[in-house]
C-alpha cells in the first residue's frame, strides 16, 4: 500500500508538470540588435558562395565624408579598410579573375591560378594582405570555373587622422558594399560582421545611429558615426538663433566652454620640454591651442524653381496632366572651425615689461543640398482588358458567349436549366478540356495578321492619354492599337471616339486599356523629356543653393586687460585693471573690425590699437579670403618716460613723443606687488641657466614664508600640479567670425620682486637710504642703446662709465662698445695708464691763443663770462652729450677762431682716438701740445 | 499503531489532492483547445500552386491556388498576359492582374457556364469551374461558409468574406485598377462592393486591410450579360481568430429573394 501510494504520488507529479510544460507558452526569443556599440570595425564576410559561369562577387568601397571633405584646413582622411585576408576554397582546374579598381578604373586583373598549397601562398602571391581599399575602389572576383567557389574575406580598417579625431562631431558613413551577381548566395545565411575600431584607436564610445541592412542581391551596407575622444562632450551642444534659424554649435577641446585659461601646469610641462618659444613663429605653442566648430543648417524654399511632370499622355488637343512640384528647398549647412591661440604665461618683475598675443582664426565652408526634389512618375503600359467577350480567345470574361446566350434562348426561354446548359455546352464549346503540360505556342498566325493590316496601309502609331484612371488610345490613323497573345494577333479597329475598340473578328467585344491612369507616363519619351528640363532647373537650383559663403557684417570686438596689484598709502594694497585699448574713459573700450561701405574697416592703425594684425574677411579694407577670418591682438604698447621713467598706457602723441620712448609691451608699474610667486619660482627653475635666480637663496626664502602683503602663505617654493594661480592677464573677443563667437581667454603673469636681484645696493651709514630715488629698469639686451634709433632700447641713448658698457656680442666673446663713439674702458684704462700726465700740456683739452685781436675783442665785449647759457646736446650720431659755449660756438661767439684743437674736436670732450669714427663726420682726437708747436704761430 | 494509520490516511487524502489538480489541468487544457478550435482548417496547397500548365495551345503560369469554404472550389490560380482564358479549359481560375509580390488587392476570375440560371445549384459534377460560387446566393450556405484560401508564393492566405452580391457589368470599370491600392483605393473600393452586398457581415473592414475578390458571369437576373457575381474576403488580421462571425441578410437580399422566389415556380423542365 505504501509503496503504490509512493508511486502514485510520483506519477502525478510528473504527469502534471509534463502538462503544465505542454500548455504554457515558453518562448526563447533570440535578441539581434541592430547597432552594436561594441563590436569591432572590421569586415569579416565568409562563406559567400559563387555559381559558375562568369558570376562575380565584388567587394567595393563607398565613403560618404561630406563634412569631412569640405572642413578647410583640416587633413582629408578617408576611411580605408585593408583586404587583410582572403581565402578562395574549392577552386578547381579553371581560373578565377581578380581585378582591382581603383576610382572605378580598371587598374589591375590578373588570373588566379588554383593549387596554391597553403592560404599563404595566395595571400603573398597576389598581395592580398596589403590590398588597400579606398574610396571609389573596388575588388573584384569573376568565376570562370564550372563550380562553386567559396571567398572569405576579411577586410580591416585602417587609422584615422588624429585632427579628424579631435574635430569630429559629424557623420562620416562608410559603405562596405559586397555584392553578386546571380546565383550567388551567403552561407551560412547570413554573414557575420563585426567591425574593429582601428588599434591605434582609444576604444570610445562609438555613437552609432546606423544599421545594417542586407538586400535580396546579396549586398549590405553598415554606417557609422565617428565621433571619437570626444564623444563624451557630446552633450555640449548649445542652441542659438542665428541668422535664418536656429543654429546648434558643438564645442570641442579641453574646454568646452567659450572661456579658455592657461593651464600653469601644463605651461611649466612644455617650458621644460621645449624651452621657450624663440621667434615670432614659435609664440603659439600646443598647450594653448584650442579648437571649437560650430554648425548651423537652414533651409530656404527656392520659389522661383518647380518641377513639372507631364502624365497621362496627350489628348487629341494636346492636353495631358501636369503635375508641378513648387516646393523645392535648399538646405545650407556651414560649419566654421575655430582655432584659438594664446600665449604662454609670463614671469616678469616691476618695471619690466612683457609681450602677450593671443590669436584667434576660424575656417567656414557651406554645403548646399538641394532637397524635396520629387520622384519622378513611372511609366507604365496600359494593357487591354476586355469584358463581355464573345470570343474565346479573347480576354477576361468570365461567362457565356453570345453564341451559347442563344443556344439557351431558344432551348428553355433563358432559364439556363441543366439541361439546356450542358446541351448548349456540347453544342458551343465542344467537349472539356483540362488544363495540360505546356508546349511552345504557334506564332504563324501573329505574323500573318499582321502582314494583312500592314498591307492595308494602316499603321500601329498613336498615343495612349489618360484621365483620372481612364486610359484612351489615341491613334494616328487608321488602327487603334494592336496586341497579340500567343500565337494569336488581333488589330482593332477604332470605331468610335474614346475609350474602346473593337477586335477584328468580334465586334461585340468591349475592351478599356487598364492597368495605368494619368498618374503614368504612358507613351515613350515622354519620361525622358521631363526628365531633361527637371534636370536644368536642378541644375539652377543647385547653382543657386551653392553660393559662395560670404563674410559675416556682425562687427567683431577685441580686447585686453591686466590686473595689477599695487600698495596704496591710502588705501593699502589695490587691485585695478588697465583695459586696452586705452582711452581716458577705460572701461567698456573695445577695438573693433566692422563692416561699412562694402569693406571691413578695423581700428587697427590708431595708436592705442590692440589689433596686431587680421586677415580674410578682416583684412581691413581689402577682403582676402571670404572664407576665413584672423585677427591677432595684444597690447598696444607701454609709453616710458625717457628722464623719469612714468609709464603711461595712453598714447603720446605730438610734441610730447621726443621724450618717451614707446615699448610694444605691456610694462609693469615698479609698484606692483607680487603675484603667482611660485609659478615664477619653478618657471626660473627651468630657464634660468646661469644659475642667477636661485630661490634657494635665504634671503628669498625669508621672504616668502611670511604672508606679507598679498604674497599666500606658502609652505613650498615651487608650483606644483594641484597649486592654483591667479589670473590678471584677460583677452576678449565678442562676435568674432562667422557664427559670431565670444571668446574669453585668460591667462597670467608673475611677478616676484621677493627675490633678491644680482646686485644689491645696501646704504653706507652715512647716506640716507630712503630716496629719492629714480630706480630704473634697463633690458639686459639692448642696456646701452647707440642711437635715436632703437626703439626697443630702455634708456636714451646715452654713455654709462662703468664696465657694463662693454656689451659682448652674440658669442659672449669679443667685447667691445657697439656703436660707441668711444669705448669708456678702453679710455678708463688709458687715463689710468697715463697717471697725471693726462692734465699736462701733452693732453690738453683746450689752447686758446691770446693775441692782440683776441684780447681787443675780448675787452669790446661785455659778455658776463659766469653765464652758463649755452645748451646742452647729446650728439646722437656720436652719442656725446656735451655742453655748448656761446663763447666758442655761434655767431658771436668769441674765441671760435683762436679754439686748439679744432671747434669740432669739442664735441669730442677732447676723447683721444679710442674711437670709432666711421659713422661720424668729425674725427674725435686729442690735441698733442707738440702738435700745436709745429703749427700755428709762436705768441 | 494509531500513527502508522493516521501517516497513511495522509497519504491518501495527499495523493488524491494530487490527482484531482491533475484531473482539473487536463480538463481546462481539454477545453481551452476545443474552444480555440479555429472555424476553418488551413489545407496548405503551396506546393503546387506554381508551375506551368497549357491548355489550348496557351501556356500559363500557375500563379497560386484557391480554395473556398464549402464548395468543391480547389482550383490553381493562372495568369497568362495575353489573357486567353477559355471557357472549354476546366479547372483553373485565373487573375486579372499580376506582379510579383504579395498586393492588397487580387482578383480572381473563373468561368461560370453550368451554373447561370436564377436558382442556381449548390453543387453538381459539371461543377469544374467557378459554378459553385453560386451557392453564397443562399443565405444558409453563406451563414455556413465564411472563409477562402489563397496559397501564394509559397505562402498560405485566409480571407474573410465580407461582401456576397450582384454587381452591374458597367459598374464593374468602376472600381479602382490595380494590385496595390492606396488608402483612398481601397476605402473607394470597400464602399463601392458593400454598396452591392446582399448580406452585412460582422466583419471589420478598413482601408490598412487587404482584399481578394472572386469574380465569375451570371444569368441570374436574365440573358443579357448585365450582371457579375462577386464574393469579396479581407485577410484575417495577425492575431484575429478565425472563427464564424454572424452574417445577416440586408435589403439588397429582398430583390434576390424574389427571383429566386420566381425561378421556384419556373421548374426546370
Amino acid at each position: 500500500m505504501k509503496k503504490c501510494s509512493k508511486r502514485i504520488i510520483g506519477l502525478s507529479f510528473f504527469v502534471t508538470l509534463l502538462v503544465l510544460c505542454m500548455i504554457s507558452p515558453f518562448s526563447v526569443r533570440a535578441e539581434s540588435s541592430q547597432c552594436d556599440n561594441t563590436k569591432d570595425h572590421l569586415v569579416n564576410a565568409y562563406g559567400i558562395t559563387v555559381a559558375p559561369e562568369e558570376s562575380k562577387f565584388n567587394i567595393s568601397m563607398k565613403i560618404d565624408s561630406q563634412y569631412l571633405t569640405s572642413i578647410p584646413g583640416l587633413r582629408q582622411n578617408k576611411t580605408t579598410f585593408k583586404v587583410s585576408r582572403i581565402l578562395i576554397t574549392k577552386l578547381l582546374d579553371k581560373s578565377v579573375r581578380y581585378s582591382e579598381y581603383v576610382e572605378n578604373t580598371d587598374k589591375l586583373a590578373q588570373d588566379l591560378i588554383a593549387d596554391y598549397a597553403t592560404e599563404a601562398d595566395l595571400q603573398s602571391a597576389f598581395g592580398l594582405g596589403s590590398k588597400i581599399l579606398a574610396d571609389g575602389g573596388s575588388i573584384s572576383f569573376t568565376n570562370y570555373q564550372t563550380g562553386d567557389v567559396q571567398y572569405y574575406v576579411v577586410l580591416e580598417s585602417t587609422g584615422f587622422d588624429p585632427i579628424l579625431q579631435r574635430n569630429c562631431g559629424v557623420d562620416a558613413v562608410s559603405t562596405v558594399v559586397l555584392s553578386f551577381e546571380s546565383y550567388a548566395r551567403f552561407v551560412p545565411e547570413d554573414p557575420e560582421i563585426i567591425v574593429v575600431d582601428p588599434p591605434t584607436r582609444k576604444t570610445g564610445k562609438i555613437e552609432c545611429s546606423g544599421y545594417a541592412t542586407r538586400y535580396s542581391q546579396g549586398s549590405f551596407e553598415y554606417n557609422y558615426c565617428r565621433d571619437w575622444d570626444l564623444a563624451e562632450r557630446k552633450s555640449d551642444t548649445r542652441r542659438f538663433t542665428f541668422g535664418k534659424g536656429e543654429t546648434y554649435y558643438q564645442r570641442y577641446g579641453e574646454n568646452a566652454a567659450e572661456a579658455f585659461s592657461c593651464n600653469a601646469w601644463a605651461a611649466l610641462e612644455y617650458i621644460k620640454a621645449n624651452g621657450l618659444p624663440q621667434s615670432d613663429e614659435d609664440y603659439y605653442t600646443e598647450v594653448n591651442r584650442k579648437y571649437m566648430i560650430g554648425v548651423s543648417s537652414y533651409t530656404d524654399k527656392l520659389d522661383s524653381l518647380r518641377y513639372a511632370y507631364n502624365t497621362g499622355g496627350q489628348n487629341s488637343s494636346g492636353v495631358g496632366n501636369r503635375v508641378i512640384y513648387e516646393d523645392i528647398y535648399c538646405k545650407r549647412t556651414c560649419t566654421e572651425i575655430v582655432t584659438v591661440e594664446y600665449g604662454l604665461p609670463v614671469a616678469s618683475k616691476a618695471g619690466m615689461c612683457f609681450e602677450y598675443k593671443v590669436k584667434v582664426t576660424s575656417r567656414v565652408n557651406c554645403d548646399a543640398e538641394v532637397q524635396n526634389i520629387p520622384k519622378p512618375p513611372s511609366p507604365c503600359e496600359p494593357y487591354p482588358f476586355c469584358r463581355s467577350l464573345t470570343s474565346s480567345w479573347t480576354n477576361d470574361d468570365a461567362g457565356p458567349s453570345v453564341e451559347f446566350d442563344s443556344c439557351i434562348a431558344s432551348c428553355d426561354g433563358g432559364k439556363y436549366t441543366s439541361n439546356c446548359s450542358r446541351k448548349c455546352y456540347n453544342e458551343v464549346y465542344g467537349v472539356n478540356t483540362a488544363l495540360e503540360k505546356d508546349r511552345m505556342p504557334n506564332f504563324s498566325e501573329v505574323v500573318e495578321k499582321l502582314n494583312v493590316y500592314r498591307n492595308a496601309g494602316c499603321d500601329f502609331q498613336g498615343k495612349y492619354y489618360a484621365h483620372g484612371s481612364y486610359v484612351y488610345w489615341t491613334p494616328a490613323s487608321c488602327l487603334a492599337r494592336y496586341y497579340s497573345h500567343s500565337g494569336r494577333a488581333n488589330a482593332c479597329v477604332k470605331t468610335e471616339g474614346g475609350g474602346g475598340f473593337s477586335a477584328e473578328c468580334d465586334c461585340q467585344m468591349v475592351c478599356q486599356w487598364q492597368g495605368c491612369s494619368d498618374a503614368y507616363y504612358l507613351n515613350p519619351g515622354e519620361k525622358e523629356n521631363d526628365a531633361t528640363k527637371n534636370q536644368k532647373i536642378y541644375e539652377r537650383a543647385l547653382e543657386e543653393c551653392e553660393k559662395e559663403v560670404e563674410c559675416m557684417t556682425t562687427t567683431a570686438e577685441f580686447t585686453i586687460s591686466v590686473d595689477y596689484t599695487y600698495r596704496d598709502k591710502d588705501k593699502g594694497v589695490t587691485t585695478t585693471t588697465i583695459n586696452f585699448p586705452y582711452t581716458d574713459n577705460s572701461s567698456g573700450s573695445f577695438d573693433s573690425i566692422h563692416y561699412e561701405n562694402g569693406q571691413f574697416a578695423c581700428t587697427k592703425d590708431q595708436a592705442n590699437s590692440t589689433i596686431i594684425s587680421s586677415m580674410g574677411c578682416y583684412a581691413c579694407g581689402q577682403i582676402s579670403n571670404q572664407g576665413e577670418y584672423q585677427t591677432e591682438w595684444g597690447f598696444p604698447g607701454t609709453w616710458i618716460n625717457k628722464k623719469t621713467g612714468v609709464l603711461s598706457y595712453k598714447p603720446i602723441v605730438g610734441s610730447q613723443e621726443e621724450n618717451w620712448t614707446k615699448r610694444k609691451k605691456f610694462c609693469l608699474p615698479f609698484d606692483a606687488e607680487n603675484v603667482n610667486q611660485k609659478w615664477w619660482n619653478s618657471y626660473f627653475e627651468i630657464v634660468d641657466v646661469s644659475g642667477n635666480y636661485s630661490y634657494q637663496d635665504s634671503n628669498y626664502v625669508n621672504n616668502i614664508e611670511g604672508c606679507g602683503g598679498l604674497t599666500e602663505c606658502q609652505t613650498t617654493s615651487t608650483f606644483t600640479q594641484t597649486d592654483s594661480v591667479r589670473e590678471n592677464i584677460h583677452a576678449r573677443a565678442r562676435k568674432f567670425g562667422y557664427f559670431g563667437w565670444n571668446i574669453d581667454i585668460n591667462c597670467f603673469y608673475a611677478l616676484n620682486d621677493s627675490f633678491p636681484s644680482y646686485e644689491t645696493y645696501t646704504c653706507d651709514s652715512s647716506e640716507s637710504c630712503d630716496g629719492p630715488y629714480v630706480i630704473r629698469s634697463v633690458d639686459l639686451k639692448k642696456m646701452f642703446p647707440s642711437n635715436k634709433a632703437d626703439e626697443n632700447a630702455s634708456r636714451s641713448p646715452g654713455y654709462n662709465w662703468s664696465s657694463y658698457a662693454k656689451i659682448p656680442n652674440e658669442k659672449g666673446t669679443n667685447y667691445s662698445t657697439v656703436d660707441f663713439s668711444a669705448d669708456p674702458y678702453e679710455y678708463a684704462l688709458w687715463l689710468q695708464q697715463n697717471n697725471y700726465t693726462i692734465y699736462s700740456d701733452e693732453n690738453l683739452d683746450y689752447y686758446v691763443k691770446l693775441d692782440k685781436a683776441m684780447l681787443k675783442k675780448l675787452k669790446s665785449s661785455d659778455r658776463d663770462y659766469t653765464k652758463f647759457d649755452g645748451k646742452v646736446e647729446v650728439d646722437q650720431n656720436n652719442v656725446v652729450m656735451n655742453y655748448q659755449s656761446p663763447l666758442f660756438r655761434g655767431g658771436d661767439a668769441l674765441l671760435s677762431t683762436s679754439v686748439y684743437p679744432n671747434i669740432a674736436v669739442l664735441r669730442c670732450n677732447n676723447i683721444d682716438k679710442h674711437t670709432k669714427a666711421s659713422n661720424y663726420d668729425a674725427q674725435c682726437f686729442v690735441v698733442q701740445s707738440t702738435d700745436l708747436k709745429e703749427s700755428g704761430t709762436n705768441e | 499503531m494509531k500513527k502508522k494509520k493516521k501517516i497513511e490516511r495522509s497519504k491518501v487524502i495527499g495523493l488524491f489532492i494530487i490527482s484531482a489538480l491533475f484531473l482539473i489541468v487536463v480538463i481546462v487544457y481539454g477545453v481551452n483547445k476545443l474552444f480555440s478550435r479555429e472555424y476553418y482548417e488551413i489545407v496548405p496547397k503551396a506546393q503546387d500552386a506554381v508551375g506551368m500548365v497549357k491548355g489550348y495551345e496557351v501556356v500559363y503560369e500557375k500563379k497560386g491556388w484557391l480554395q473556398v469554404q464549402g464548395t468543391s472550389i480547389s482550383l490553381p490560380v493562372l495568369y497568362q498576359a495575353e489573357k486567353n482564358y477559355p471557357v472549354e479549359l476546366q479547372g483553373y481560375s485565373w487573375l486579372t492582374d499580376y506582379s510579383p509580390g504579395f498586393h492588397n488587392h487580387f482578383e480572381i476570375m473563373g468561368h461560370n457556364i453550368f451554373n447561370l440560371s436564377s436558382s442556381p445549384e449548390i453543387e453538381s459534377n459539371d461543377f469544374l469551374r467557378f459554378e459553385q460560387l453560386m451557392a453564397f446566393v443562399y443565405y444558409d450556405f453563406a451563414k455556413e461558409n465564411k472563409y477562402i484560401q489563397l496559397s501564394y508564393e509559397g505562402k498560405e492566405y485566409l480571407y474573410k468574406i465580407f461582401m456576397v452580391g450582384f454587381i452591374p457589368t458597367a459598374d464593374t470599370i468602376l472600381l479602382p485598377p490595380g494590385l496595390d491600392y492606396t488608402e483612398e483605393d481601397m476605402q473607394e473600393y470597400i464602399s463601392r462592393v458593400k454598396s452591392y452586398s446582399i448580406y452585412d457581415y460582422r466583419v471589420d473592414v478598413s482601408k490598412n486591410d487587404k482584399i481578394l475578390s472572386l469574380g465569375t458571369c451570371t444569368r441570374f437576373y436574365g440573358n443579357n450579360n448585365d450582371w457579375e457575381f462577386f464574393v469579396v474576403g479581407r485577410l484575417v488580421r495577425n492575431g484575429e481568430r478565425v472563427d464564424n462571425y454572424s452574417v445577416s441578410k440586408n435589403d439588397q437580399y429582398v430583390k434576390v429573394e424574389e427571383k429566386l422566389k420566381g425561378s421556384e415556380e419556373n421548374e426546370e423542365m
